[in-house]
């Protein structure tokens, strides 16, 4: 019987042209989204690519006129001074070549821009470290982007209400509801027949647009887990999908007049995406209030001022006990003898200013367990983490980053410090070893765990409604 | 006639259940907005003062030091809150709230409040603009859409019209049973928020500016009745209440969620905005070709050693580090500039798209306009941000010159750190004469100049809609 409604239901469709219409725009949507994000990513990666070169390049040219230095002083043409020459200065080099850290572009970056607007993508390390800022126009920041991630947070499901919030209400004015419940026909049977076409027709289009979408995207889809991230994120949006069918089909289960459903559908909308979630931001922000970034600055001034009263020799002390591969009596010239000092002191007040950090991070914690605790609220936030997380565009991905960035200026600190403390001249050698930055990605199990809870939930909230809107069709009057 | 009408139209809203909801709801928000709104504006400005005054005394405490290591030390600016950012915060969570203004660099302003808040709040912030700007349009709609086609459905408007009834009084006193209690709800909380703005401005940061809040009034109201205007003019001209609430619900998503991006991504594509990288990776490409401090400092050494006829550098009556530093910071500054004037003007060409994109949708007109009244717009961010920059410039060019004509080697003494240098230390007296930076944000009129087209357009649409909304009213059929 099932299948007979459903052929029945496709033929309906099939004449009526509003649906397509709403289709066809739904597909326009799409393609713009996937036009927009790819041009974002392309330039993001541009960007990228530009300024791995250039500091690549940089440093090559250190590596250059030091070859040559070197090769005159076996030639014999020069004498090695005590104190290498400005390119083969371990001091010159950490400080004017300092090479980054560089957030490759996330792995579905083309789909969800998420935050990676925001964060900033680039650190240098070495003496001169550098946090290379982004400079998104703030009012597009303000606005938001036009990804395929806002395209399904918002768009999908008012073309899902514009499809269902009339299942019941004009059969029932035209009498055919009754006609039709007067054969061996269930009403549930009916309902689900009618849910199924739509929902295969939109889930369909779903599909079919989005990996229409990803094939002419600049996605790389053969590196990591890609199939995997977009796996998760098809099946979140399913999940998504199911759960405003089943609202309307709760909506139509209670009997009101087209017109009635169509804004009961409308009103859920607003509050399911605009004020559950601007609340939801709110209430997080006025219970964990951020401490301020301007006590931080304040903080780190007041920090650098104490380390400086400590005396030199503590602090040089304290230096040695920290890192014992610098002996106290290593061969220092008196040059690197300051520097151990700066870079004494450049630790402890490191150290100090991260104790301060980590209250900002510790505050942004206890926002975001409120709002996991309440997420459940919204499918919407729901999702929205899940493409976040799925698509590398959230905070988390940018920590992991943060992470990786520490250990690589751990690193560039332990290959030029016993260099810089001792003004040892850079072979070309060196200039080989020096260490670069590789990103590792998050393997996606570690982010499946991360969001776990919203991806039962999204599923969960989908069914409940989905139960409860069947169980109320049993209190449905078909003749009003 | 108007009278009656109006009074049955409130009886009708007073009765609806719904109404009452979805009014206090809306009133609810706003207050529930503007009280957070408050509070941060608030914690905001104490800090901010506290940190302004430790970061004065440090700098006037900061002891014997060379010149330019104090312009290395430099300081730390925050833009000041206007009070009426209360209502409308615009661009501020998506900026950086502070810059340390140093020797050689400009900045990018760091630390932006979005970057401290969690994924949730980029659905947008609930603030009293996003109320005004997105909500209360949409229950005007909810509560106008029937005014004529409903009434022609239930067959009211063929017996309104037989009385002799003119189709304006109807669309008159519509209006007018919608904007009383309207006002009722919004005039208390106006009248709350302007005055405990006005009790808590002046003593924290800057007065609150009445014209800026009268223009803000202004717009807002503009704003609402375009949406009036639209939603009598499509329920006249619609065939059924079902396809006027399609017509205008179309238009409320349009103009209030699809537009902004659709505007801001075309800006994008006019005139595009560089990667951060690209951005950054280009302004330090040209910095590198310059001549480096240590070439210019030999090359004025040298210059003036011919210049005073003297054997060495240590008799010279100037130091050619000191012009050295002034001349490296003058080349770098131009080619800085020239950088950050490019992409503040790609952000301006944006925002003027923005505001041509009120042609096709009103709420980017009021935005603008509310975004331009609270001081948090583009515009008044680029006029703080070159302001810091003019500052900077200044103090760290008059620490330079004061190297030229102080840091010669009879004024230097011994280095605290590396015995083999010697090092010219400036005293106390040095520090109070940099100035503190005071920031005074543009006036109104420097604001409309910038606004003007947001106010002429919502005029524009004003005039538009309210003779179209005439013409389709006049034209209404009775059935």
């Amino acid at each position: 019987m099932l299948k007979v409604i459903i052929r029945h239901e496709w033929r309906l469709l099939q004449a009526d042209r509003t649906a397509w219409l709403v289709i066809f725009l739904f597909a326009l949507l799409i393609g713009y989204a996937f036009l927009n994000g790819s041009v974002w990513a392309r330039k993001q990666q541009a960007g990228i690519t530009q300024y791995l070169v250039k500091s690549e390049a940089q440093l090559n040219s250190y590596r250059q006129q030091a070859a040559e230095i070197e090769a005159r002083i076996v030639r014999g043409e020069v004498k090695e001074g005590r104190i290498p020459s400005a390119p083969r200065h371990p001091y010159q080099i950490s400080t004017f070549a300092g090479l980054s850290a560089t957030l490759p572009l996330a792995p579905l970056a083309p789909l969800v821009v998420g935050e990676g607007d925001l964060y900033p993508s680039a650190y240098r390390v070495g003496l001169q470290a550098e946090t290379e800022e982004q400079i998104e126009n703030p009012l597009k920041l303000l606005v938001g982007r036009f990804d395929l991630a806002y395209v399904m947070l918002f768009l999908y499901p008012l073309l899902i209400c514009a499809l269902s919030f009339n299942l019941l209400a004009a059969e029932r004015e035209d009498g055919t509801l009754g006609l039709l419940l007067a054969q061996p026909l269930r009403l549930r049977t009916l309902v689900v027949g009618k849910v199924a076409i739509r929902a295969l027709l939109v889930f369909g289009a779903v599909i079919a647009f989005s990996l229409l979408g990803v094939c002419f995207s600049p996605l790389r889809l053969t590196s990591g887990d890609v199939w995997g991230r977009l796996l998760v994120w098809l099946a979140a949006v399913l999940g998504y999908g199911l759960f405003w069918f089943s609202l309307a089909l709760m909506v139509n289960a209670l009997g009101r007049s087209a017109a009635t459903n169509a804004l009961a559908l409308a009103a859920c909308w607003l509050i399911l995406l605009i004020i559950t979630p601007a609340l939801v931001g709110l209430s997080a922000a006025a219970l964990y209030p951020m401490p301020s970034r301007a006590e931080l600055i304040d903080a780190r001034r007041i920090v650098t001022e104490q380390v400086k009263q400590i005396p030199e020799d503590e602090a040089r002390a304290r230096f040695f006990a920290a890192h014992p591969e610098y002996p106290p009596d290593g061969a220092y010239t008196e040059t690197g003898k300051a520097r151990i000092l700066f870079a004494a002191r450049n630790e402890q007040i490191k150290q100090r200013v991260d104790e301060v950090e980590a209250r900002f991070e510790a505050e942004l914690q206890r926002q975001q367990q409120l709002i996991a605790r309440v997420r459940f609220l919204s499918p919407a936030i729901l999702l929205q983490e899940i493409l976040f997380a799925s698509g590398g565009g959230d905070r988390e991905r940018h920590k992991h980053f943060l992470a990786q960035r520490n250990l690589y200026a751990q690193q560039w600190d332990q290959f030029f410090y016993p260099r810089i403390f001792t003004e040892t001249a850079l072979t070309t050698d060196d200039f080989d070893r020096i260490p670069r930055f590789a990103y590792r990605e998050e393997p996606l199990r570690h982010i499946l765990v991360r969001f776990r809870g919203s991806f039962i939930g999204l599923w969960g909230l989908a069914l409940l409604c989905g139960l409860t809107g069947l169980k109320l069709l049993r209190r449905f009057s078909p003749v009003g | 006639m108007i009278k009656v009408i109006a009074r049955k139209e409130l009886l009708e809203l007073w009765r609806d259940g719904r109404f009452r909801w979805a009014a206090g709801t809306i009133v609810l928000l706003l207050l529930i907005s503007l009280g957070s709104g408050w509070r941060h504006y608030r914690r905001v400005s104490t800090e901010h003062q506290a940190v302004r005054q430790s970061e004065r005394a440090r700098w006037l405490n900061q002891g014997a030091h060379h010149p330019h290591t104090a312009a290395h030390y430099g300081t730390y600016v925050f833009k000041p809150l206007q009070p009426l950012s209360v209502v409308d915060s615009g661009i501020t969570p998506y900026v950086g709230v502070t810059a340390h203004l140093e020797a050689h660099q400009r900045n990018i302003f760091q630390y932006k409040p979005a970057e401290d808040a969690p994924a949730v709040r980029r659905f947008g912030e609930l603030t009293a603009a996003m109320t005004l700007q997105m909500l209360i349009p949409l229950l005007l709609i909810l509560l106008l859409f029937t005014a004529f086609v409903g009434e022609r459905e239930q067959g009211t408007l063929r017996l309104l019209l037989s009385l002799g009834v003119a189709r304006r009084d109807i669309a008159l006193g519509k209006i007018a049973g919608l904007i009383l209690p309207l006002l009722l709800l919004l005039l208390p909380v106006s009248a709350l928020g302007a005055v405990a703005l006005w009790l808590n401005s002046g003593a924290l940061t800057m007065g609150l500016s009445w014209g800026r809040l009268a223009v803000m009034l202004l717009g807002y109201l503009a704003y609402f009745g375009i949406v009036m205007g639209l939603t009598l003019g499509v329920s006249a001209w619609a065939n059924s209440t079902r396809q006027a609430l399609v017509v205008l619900l179309g238009f409320w998503f349009v103009n209030c969620l699809a537009a902004p991006q659709a505007v801001t991504d075309l800006a994008a594509y006019l005139s595009p905005t560089p990667s951060s990288l690209e951005f950054v990776s280009a302004l330090r490409a040209e910095l590198q070709q310059q001549k480096q401090i240590g070439e210019l400092t030999a090359e004025h050494r040298a210059r003036l050693i011919k210049e005073y006829g003297v054997k060495s550098a240590d008799e010279l009556p100037l130091s050619p580090d000191g012009l050295a530093l002034v001349e490296n910071e003058e080349v770098g500054d131009r080619i800085q500039e020239r950088h950050f004037k490019e992409l503040w003007d790609i952000y301006e060409r944006q925002d003027r798209f923005y505001q041509a994109g009120s042609l096709l949708a009103p709420m980017l007109a009021v935005q603008s306009l509310s975004m331009g009244l609270a001081g948090t717009d583009l515009p008044q961010q680029r006029h703080f941000v070159e302001a810091a920059e003019m500052y900077r410039q200044d103090l760290v060019q008059s620490l330079n010159r004061y190297v030229v004509d102080h840091d010669t080697v009879a004024n230097r003494t011994q280095h605290p750190y590396v015995k083999s240098l010697k090092i010219f230390l400036a005293d106390q007296g040095l520090w109070a004469r940099a100035k503190p930076f005071e920031y005074n944000p543009p006036g109104l009129f420097w604001v409309l100049r910038r606004r003007w087209v947001n106010l002429a357009l919502l005029l524009f649409w004003l005039v538009s809609v309210t003779w179209l909304a005439r013409r389709a009213i006049a034209r209404v059929e009775m059935s």
